[in-house]
Order: structure tokens, then C-alpha cells, then sequence
């Protein structure tokens, strides 16, 4: 039922957008940081908010990340340029909260897919393009990726102002922003407003990485809980959410001369990632599938 | 002066009758002493029993501005039905009830460092924090999480479900 969905909703995208997209040179990104290139109908007051998220990796405020951190990113340290550099392996575009159905093309070419026979199970929710309420952000990528393969098709993203990209692994790395990144933060101090940011980041690149049926680290329905019934939990213990609570925890350590209201919002940052560990969360392996 | 006499005189007689008959009033025991100035009026008790509270003792300014910030920060916490109704999108994230609860438990936190003397509020307000079974659990394991940083000596610590205690245990400080 869940792939029937999703194939009726690639099918509707695909009748959508018409004849096939011819090659385009890659532009000058509009709209750039770092190697995130971002689609000009992003508003700016998110475009904004997330160069200055993306800039604030520079203020190294992760340097006393713990060794768990470093052996997840797999990383000698968490310097403001290894960071970035991670993040851009694993992203590297920025599409607006109302992607058009244009964003994802498929030619009909036939594509050799690693691990053809191998999918995860995935929720409708996690997977959908369209959601509602508030979204901070999410990767879209793993999601475009999957319905190429599921079609055994070499499918593109389309990057208003930037061109089209072929899908080829989840690394190319496609990033949704919504109004929640900038609207979720508007009441916080700039650091810990960074830390937020800075892990989100680091969790949506996160979901570029793993293969065959464990690619993308999809996130499962929790148990029990704040979000008891929701896809907002993990099964991984290496996955996005774990990455979070690493991240923040790094901020925490930097967090020297913080006010106490900057600490007890990122220390319940901290414990609203970790509560979201399902028991018996186990550890994959990350590599990624296929090639950017 | 002979006009006062007899007035003089029959004020003297009164006064040596009242003297004489008027019923002397109970002792009061200080145990018996009320605690409550709803139970007794404090007008009747305060002149006899001078070191006996009426009401409690006298609040600082600090500790009636603390109890207000209790209260008001108890009752605005985010529970767990206001966190279900968000949507799949909203709770992907923290979501921003849960970052606002941080920042006015920043100011609780704020009061009892500034003051030492409100740590016993203090304790009160994070165990009737990581107690209540509607508030969100993050927030619960962060209550009992300063609980226990709070208390000296960590004995009868609020019941909280194990995992909550759990959570809480993985905060560093």
C-alpha cells in the first residue's frame, strides 16, 4: 500500500512535468554557502538564517565534541572545517517548503541501481512530499532517490535558478527548508538558536548516508512517549537523531559562560533527541549507496 | 467637688465589682497554638502567643517572587496531549513549546542559583515538575535531573517512572 502511494504520487509528479528536461550546465549558484546551493524561491528570511547557520560552524563551538561524535562522523576531530565538510559530502541543495512537482524528473533511462532488490520500509509520512504543519527541515533526497530506483529509472532533481541534477545517491544531497527554521527559533539567543541549527543540519545529512534497506536512517513510529505513534524515532543508534543529541552535547560542553536559560534549553534539546532512541536501538553500517 | 463625690463613689464601687467577678480569660497552650490564620482569627492569637506563627513564617520578597515563578512556570509547561497534537512535521524537530519550556526553566534555575535559601522551593518545584504525569517526559527527566543535582544528600527523591530516571540519567550535570 505504502509503494502503491508513492508510486501514484511519483506518477502524478511525473505526468506533471511534462517532456524530458534537457542537460543543463551547472550554473552559479543565486544562492550559496559553503557547497549548499539553494533555489532562488527559498524566501530570504530563511535563505538568510541558514547562511548564518551554516557560517556559524566557523565559531568552532564543537571543538569539545566527545569521541563518540568524532567515531560517528568518522573524523579525527570536529574542527569548523571537517563539520562543514562533512555536511557538504552529504548536501549540497536547498529546495523551498512548496517544491513544485517539476523538483522531481525521471527520462525514462534505464539506471543500474546498487542493491536493486533492496528497500526499506518506509512510512508515507517520512516519505511524502507534501506535509502538513510547521517544517524546519528535512532530506528529500533519500525520498527522490527511492522512487528513481523504485522505477529502476535514473531520476533528477530540478533547482530553480541552478538547473537539473540526476539523482544518482542519496550524497547528492537534497535538502528541504521551511518556514520552521527560521520561525522555531525566533525567541532563542543567537548560540543556542546555532546549536539547533547546526544540529539539524548535521541530522538531515545524516539521512544521505546508509544502503539497501537501511538506507537514508528513516526514522520509525515511537512507542511510547511525547510522540508515542509518530515517525519521530530511531531503531539506529548511529542515526539522525543520535547525531543530535551529540551535536547539542557538544554545545553544551562550549557552553562556558552560557546563561541558564541557554543551558536548559539546549540540555532539553538533548533529552528530547535522546528520548527519541527506540529500546534495543542498534548501530548500521553508514556507508552510503551509489555515487554523487 | 462635693457635686463629684457621689459619681466618684459609685465609679469606684463598679470598678472594684468587675475587679472581682469579671471571668479571667482561658490560658491558651502553645501546642494548641493554631497554625492556620483561617482556623482562628490571627487578632486573638498574635497577643498571647507572640512567637507562635499565625500563618507561617514571613515570606521574603524572594521567596513570594520565586513561588509565582514556580507557579506560573508549572502551569506552562508543555504536556504530552498539547506535543501529540502537533504534526508529523512539527515533531520532527524539537518543537518550539519544548524550547520555551527550556528558557523558563532557565529562570527557575537563575532564582535558586542567585539564592540558596530557596533551594527547598527549588526541590518542591522539580519534583512537582518531574511528577506530573501530563507534562512532557523530556521535560520531567530534565525536572528530576535538577532535582537530583539540587539535593545534598539525594534522599527520598520524587517517584518517577524508570524511564524517566533513565533519560535523566543521561545528562551529564
Amino acid at each position: 500500500m505504502r509503494s502503491l502511494t508513492l508510486s501514484l504520487l511519483l506518477t502524478l509528479g511525473l505526468l506533471g512535468c511534462g517532456k524530458k528536461d534537457e542537460p543543463v550546465p551547472r550554473p552559479v549558484a543565486p544562492f550559496a554557502v559553503g557547497n549548499l546551493r539553494i533555489d532562488a524561491a527559498v524566501p530570504e528570511a530563511q535563505r538568510v538564517e541558514l547562511i548564518n547557520a551554516y557560517n556559524s560552524i566557523d565559531g568552532d563551538h564543537m571543538r569539545s565534541a566527545e569521541p563518540e561524535l568524532l567515531r560517528l562522523l568518522r573524523t579525527s576531530d570536529a574542527s569548523p572545517t571537517t563539520v562543514r565538510g562533512w555536511i557538504d559530502q552529504r548536501a549540497q541543495f536547498i529546495l523551498p517548503e512548496s517544491v513544485p512537482d517539476t523538483a522531481f524528473t525521471t527520462d525514462g533511462t534505464p539506471f543500474n541501481y546498487q542493491y536493486p532488490n533492496e528497500f526499506p520500509v518506509f512510512d508515507k509520512a517520512e516519505i511524502s512530499s507534501a506535509q502538513k504543519g510547521m517544517t524546519v527541515m528535512r532530506n528529500l533526497g533519500v525520498a527522490y532517490y527511492l522512487s528513481g530506483k523504485r522505477m529502476g529509472q535514473l531520476a533528477s532533481v530540478n533547482i530553480s535558478g541552478l538547473g537539473s541534477f540526476p539523482l544518482t545517491s542519496p550524497r547528492v544531497g537534497v535538502l528541504q527548508i521551511g518556514d520552521g527554521f527560521s520561525r522555531v527559533v525566533a525567541n532563542l539567543d543567537a548560540y543556542t538558536a546555532q546549536a539547533y541549527h547546526v544540529a539539524t543540519l548535521v541530522h538531515e545529512s545524516r539521512h544521505s548516508d546508509g544502503h539497501g534497506a537501511n538506507i537514508g536512517f528513516l526514522h520509525e513510529k515511537c512507542l511510547t512517549g511525547d510522540y508515542a505513534g509518530r515517525p519521530a524515532c530511531d531503531k539506529f543508534s548511529n542515526g539522525a537523531y543520535k547525531m543530535d543529541t551529540l551535536v547539542i552535547k557538544s554545545y553544551l560542553r562550549s557552553c562556558v559562560e552560557c546563561s541558564y536559560g541557554q543551558r536548559e534549553t539546549l540540555r532539553l534539546i538533548y533529552l528530547d533527541s535522546e528520548s527519541r532512541q527506540l529500546p534495543g536501538a542498534y548501530e548500521i553500517d553508514d556507508t552510503p549507496e551509489g555515487r554523487r | 467637688m462635693k457635686r463629684l463625690w457621689p459619681a466618684l463613689v459609685a465609679l469606684g464601687i463598679i470598678g472594684l465589682l468587675i475587679a472581682l467577678f469579671w471571668p479571667p480569660a482561658e490560658p491558651i497552650s502553645v501546642l494548641e497554638a493554631p497554625r492556620s490564620g483561617r482556623e482562628n482569627p490571627p487578632a486573638q492569637v498574635k497577643p498571647q502567643i507572640p512567637d507562635a506563627p499565625a500563618a507561617g513564617p514571613a515570606e521574603s520578597p524572594a521567596h513570594l517572587d520565586f513561588r509565582e515563578l514556580a507557579r506560573t512556570t508549572l502551569s506552562a509547561l508543555p504536556t504530552r496531549a498539547q506535543l501529540q497534537k502537533l504534526s508529523d512535521a512539527e515533531v520532527h524537530r524539537t518543537p518550539v513549546m519544548l524550547l520555551r519550556a527550556g528558557q523558563s526553566l532557565g529562570k527557575v534555575a537563575e532564582a535558586i542559583a542567585a539564592d540558596p535559601e530557596l533551594t527547598p522551593q527549588g526541590l518542591k518545584f522539580y519534583s512537582d515538575c518531574a511528577l506530573d504525569e501530563k507534562v512532557s517526559g523530556s521535560v520531567r527527566a530534565l525536572c528530576y535531573g535538577n532535582w537530583k543535582k539540587l539535593s545534598r544528600d539525594g534522599k527520598n527523591p520524587p517517584a518517577v517512572p524508570a524511564d524517566i530516571r533513565a533519560l535523566a540519567d543521561k545528562l551529564e550535570d
